[in-house]
């Protein structure tokens, strides 16, 4: 697993459900964020959905794209955190900074 | 710049971009990033407005999704590449032709023959019977206690005895074997045929093609002048004319009216020995046929109750069995009834012998794919080269690995389809070969299953001989195969090893197989030398039955001498007799006895002694050639007026007697219906009567003159071909008895041979797999001995230069072979007692683990495996001294 994967997983699990969410997290750009999305979604670490209709229409915008991590992709994620120990203080500034753009 | 401007441009940007995603997954995509795209914008917008720093910012990020549309087309590409890599191997084959046909040939040998069994498997035990439920339709047989498989048929009486008492069954129906004497013009026609009782056709579930079946009121005397026929004889006697419905026919010189054809399918084959019957009648009981019980003629047909089982309805009859040897213990005691499904019953004595042959073509097919894989490994390290380089150039290695199976696939595949032909030719060999009595034979066919049973078949083989190849080839990565120097790559040795194994396994796989096949060709040797007790070389078989329309008992009798005396002078005849059974020749209603010897203290019911008991003329001895051992044989003065006289064979004999003489002794018995109390005058030899590997039963002769039937077969001993003399005897006994057609001919000598064909058949399926087993396992010692002669030829030139002969190197060589041999023929052995043990109820006169044949195997096997290591070796010892030099 690659940083950049990490970085991901992590943003997921703060509660980046969006791809553009998680480039903003993470600070990665979209053409590195989106290709980790896919592999990572063919290995069953993250699940990915369209939204329900009503909720983006509530929002007036269209629907998104929803990715969630998998009981198999917060396993990965605290391997990842072992691996990587930097990353929890990443983590925390990332819960902390969260705010919807 | 205009910030609507920017967000056209990244609009535009990302339909341009859309176009690299593969076509299934487009319009998703740009759904998803245009929803990103477009949600950004809302919310920067409501939030305090778009600046055109924001915009770029998006613009930028639209740019990368050219990245996230590149790598899904690569992943889309690398699916697609499964097609590709098959081309590539196809073209890959093709620049090595001889490469190519000998695996695919070597697969499609494996496979065709895999598939041309299961053809037969098919046929015999999956495919549906064209009847309504035919799971449910169970044949019934009578069969004494001591051989329940020696089935017969059911005497009248008893079959009304089971109707009475039966629960179980929601028909029971018989049919009475029955020939009809068809006239039409001159020439009286016989045509096999049944009088069939009541639901007979309603317990199969078969309606006629045209017209319709018996109605219940045409089982009633007066009304039962009709007739079904069979779609065989419709289309022979009757040219296919369906104008016959509602015609009359003369049967028996009586009109009957036909009412109905039934379609081709309906052939309801009774007892296996029976063939092909074509016309049907509906049966009137009489009061004659409720005193019949001893004489067993008849077919028993019924349907299971729904949800009634088979163990249940033979428990059912089990008990009545017991009941009905309590009330006719002279009959009935000492016999089951057998119940037996009709799947069952038309697979027939094929059904071990397939078992067998399916084992035997799995070892076959286990030794193509141990050679295949052999093939594959070894020119995957042909390919070491190429390999290394696209791996140095960035192929990943499961990208090779991919390609390797997919190459794997198109062999097997390519094999897949000339196996086709193969188990079409398997299948047919395999008809023509079996037991011509197996009715289900004639439906085995390549079907759609049978296809879709060799295509999964195919893949399996193709990731079995594939796998191991390429994953030594994925581990192939070292520089070494760049450098040239595959040959000294450390991972070299231990493949070569891995290579060994498959030809051992090959060589014990084919001794296994080439055993059982030693085992099953000693067997048949016994066999061939066993007398049957007569000689049966020369002798014509003719069966007639004269009916009560031709005279009393007596004057058939007369009819019978006359019809004797007049073969006797047809030229080339030397002996002519009668008899109403004779062996080989499975009639019913002859046959075993109880037999009653005066003076002894009377067994218990089912413990009588019993015999087949013959009645013969005086003629009939010596046309058999059955030796007189004791006494005196039957003669002309034997006849009406004078004491009963019998002749009892040697197992009679000596079972009843030991050592002293039974002459002048007593014995009671019923000889074709006649009570019979007769004086013994004779001994004479035993003779088999239904197949060369049981013991001779014991047997008991009567005079024809004391015991008078009108079923009886001619035996004519002649000088030459009995067949050349068959016109000649059919046109006295035609001149003599016009009316009385002659059922059957036969020579003997087919007849007897008749009875090896089941394992004629079996043998020579066997022998051949192992013949291919052992050529394939061949090929493989062959390949890997020279490619390991090859890869040693540097060594071979230095020993060459330090002075090594000749022969000293060819010893080298054979003994790397013999080793592999020595390895292969010890398993092999292993699986040779095994193979004996399963064989054991298909030998003759032979153990299962016979030294003789075990050593004849061996020593065989050794010699083809020491040829094929000889050409790679002869070849090594002309390695020239310079070779070693040169490469240095």
């Amino acid at each position: 697993m690659t940083y950049q994967t990490a970085l991901v997983l992590e943003a997921l699990d703060a509660g980046r459900h969006h791809g553009w969410d998680i480039m903003d997290a993470t600070d990665l750009p979209s053409g590195t964020v989106y290709p980790i999305l896919r592999r990572i979604e063919e290995k069953g670490l993250v699940r990915a959905r369209w939204e329900r209709e009503s909720e983006a229409r509530r929002e007036q915008r269209p629907t998104r794209r929803y990715y969630e991590l998998t009981p198999a992709g917060v396993a990965q994620l605290g391997e990842a955190r072992a691996r990587f120990r930097a990353m929890t203080a990443l983590g925390a500034r990332m819960q902390r900074r969260w705010k919807p753009a | 710049m205009e910030t609507r401007v920017i967000h056209r441009l990244s609009l535009a940007a990302l339909r341009l971009i859309a176009r690299l995603v593969p076509r299934i997954d487009r319009a998703t995509w740009l759904h998803e990033w245009q929803a990103e795209l477009g949600n950004r914008r809302t919310r920067l917008a409501a939030r305090n407005g778009l600046t055109r720093q924001q915009e770029f910012e998006m613009f930028r990020r639209v740019l990368g999704s050219f990245h996230d549309a590149a790598w899904l087309r690569r992943q889309f590409t690398r699916d697609a590449d499964l097609v590709h890599d098959m081309r590539y191997g196809a073209r890959l084959l093709r620049r090595n032709p001889g490469f190519a046909m000998l695996t695919v040939t070597v697969l499609a040998l494996g496979i065709g023959a895999t598939t041309g069994i299961f053809s037969v498997v098919d046929a015999l035990l999956v495919r549906q019977l064209p009847y309504r439920d035919p799971e449910r339709i169970v044949l019934l047989f009578e069969a004494p206690t001591v051989n329940p498989a020696a089935i017969d048929g059911v005497s009248p009486a008893n079959f009304l005895d089971w109707k009475a008492q039966v629960q179980s069954l929601e028909f029971l129906t018989a049919a009475e074997p029955f020939g009809y004497t068809y006239t039409s013009g001159d020439e009286p026609q016989m045509i096999p045929g049944s009088l069939v009782s009541g639901g007979f056709f309603e317990a199969y579930g078969v309606d006629a093609l045209y017209g319709r079946t018996f109605t219940t009121d045409e089982y009633a005397p007066g009304r039962n002048q009709v007739a079904v026929l069979s779609h065989g004889t419709w289309t022979e006697r009757f040219g296919a004319n369906r104008e016959i419905v509602g015609r009359v026919i003369r049967l028996n010189g009586q009109p009957h009216s036909v009412v109905g054809v039934m379609p081709p399918t309906f052939a309801p084959r009774l007892l296996s020995t029976f063939s092909e019957r074509g016309i049907w009648t509906p049966k009137v009981w009489g009061e004659i046929e409720q005193r019949i019980r001893g004489a067993r003629y008849y077919n028993a047909i019924g349907r299971l109750k729904p949800g009634v089982t088979i163990q249940q309805a033979q428990s059912e009859f089990d008990g009545i069995a017991q009941r009905l040897a309590q009330q006719y213990p002279r009959t009935n005691s000492g016999r089951v009834i057998q119940v037996v499904t009709l799947r069952d019953h038309l697979a027939g004595d094929l059904r071990p012998s397939i078992g067998l042959l399916t084992g035997a073509v799995a070892l076959l097919l286990l030794i193509a794919i141990a050679n295949t894989t052999n093939l594959q490994l070894a020119r995957a390290s042909a390919r070491a080269r190429e390999i290394a380089v696209r791996n140095a150039i960035g192929a990943d290695g499961n990208r090779l690995v991919r390609q390797l199976l997919a190459e794997t696939m198109t062999i097997a595949v390519l094999g897949c389809l000339l196996g086709w032909f193969v188990a079409y030719g398997t299948g047919r060999i395999i008809v023509s070969l079996a037991p011509a009595d197996i009715p289900a034979l004639a439906a085995v066919s390549l079907n759609g299953r049978v296809l879709l049973f060799s295509a999964a078949l195919t893949c399996i083989v193709a990731l079995l001989v594939g796998v191991v190849p390429a994953l030594k080839v994925s581990g192939l990565r070292s520089s070494a195969s760049l450098t040239g120097h595959a040959s000294e790559d450390a991972r070299v040795a231990p493949r070569q090893r891995g290579r060994a194994v498959f030809v051992v396994a090959q060589l014990a796989l084919a001794l296994t197989l080439l055993s059982g096949g030693g085992l099953l060709l000693r067997s048949f040797s016994q066999l061939l030398e066993t007398s049957p007790g007569f000689s049966a070389e020369g002798v014509a078989a003719l069966q007639v039955f004269l009916r009560a329309s031709e005279g009393t008992p007596a004057q058939r009798v007369t009819l019978i001498q006359q019809a004797i005396e007049r073969m006797r002078r047809v030229p080339g005849v030397r002996d002519v007799g009668a008899a109403s059974v004779i062996p080989f020749l499975n009639t019913t209603g002859g046959g075993s006895g109880a037999i009653v010897i005066e003076g002894r203290p009377t067994p218990a019911s089912g413990d009588e002694p019993g015999a087949m008991v013959t009645v013969a003329t005086p003629g009939y001895f010596p046309s058999m050639r059955i030796p007189l051992l004791d006494g005196r044989m039957l003669s002309e003065h034997d006849n009406a007026d004078r004491v009963q006289a019998a002749l009892v064979s040697r197992a009679f004999a000596q079972r009843h007697w030991g050592d002293r003489s039974p002459i002048g002794q007593r014995l009671r018995f019923t000889a074709q219906g006649t009570p019979v109390a007769a004086e013994i005058v004779g001994v004479v030899g035993d003779i088999s009567q239904t197949a060369l590997d049981l013991p001779a039963p014991p047997a008991v002769y009567v005079s024809l003159a004391q015991a008078p039937t009108g079923a009886v077969v001619f035996v004519v001993r002649t000088s030459s071909d009995p067949a050349l003399a068959l016109p000649a005897l059919q046109s006295e006994i035609r001149a003599l008895l016009p009316g009385v057609p002659v059922y059957r001919t036969a020579s003997l000598q087919d007849l007897v041979a008749s009875t090896l064909n089941a394992r004629r058949f079996m043998l020579t399926l066997f022998v051949a797999f192992a013949v291919l087993a052992v050529t394939l396992a061949a090929t493989g010692v062959y390949g890997v001995m020279s490619i390991l002669a090859v890869q040693r030829t540097k060594e071979f030139g230095l020993r060459r230069a330090l002075g090594a002969d000749g022969p000293e190197i060819l010893r080298m060589v054979m003994r790397q072979g013999a080793m592999m041999i020595a390895i292969g023929i010890a398993i092999g052995l292993g699986g040779s007692l095994m193979m004996g043990l399963v064989l054991r109820r298909f030998l003759f006169g032979v153990s299962p683990n016979d030294p003789w044949t075990l050593i004849a195997v061996c020593v065989a096997l050794s010699a083809v495996g020491a040829v094929a290591c000889f050409l790679p070796a002869l070849r090594a010892t002309r390695v020239s001294p310079l070779v070693a030099l040169r490469s240095e």
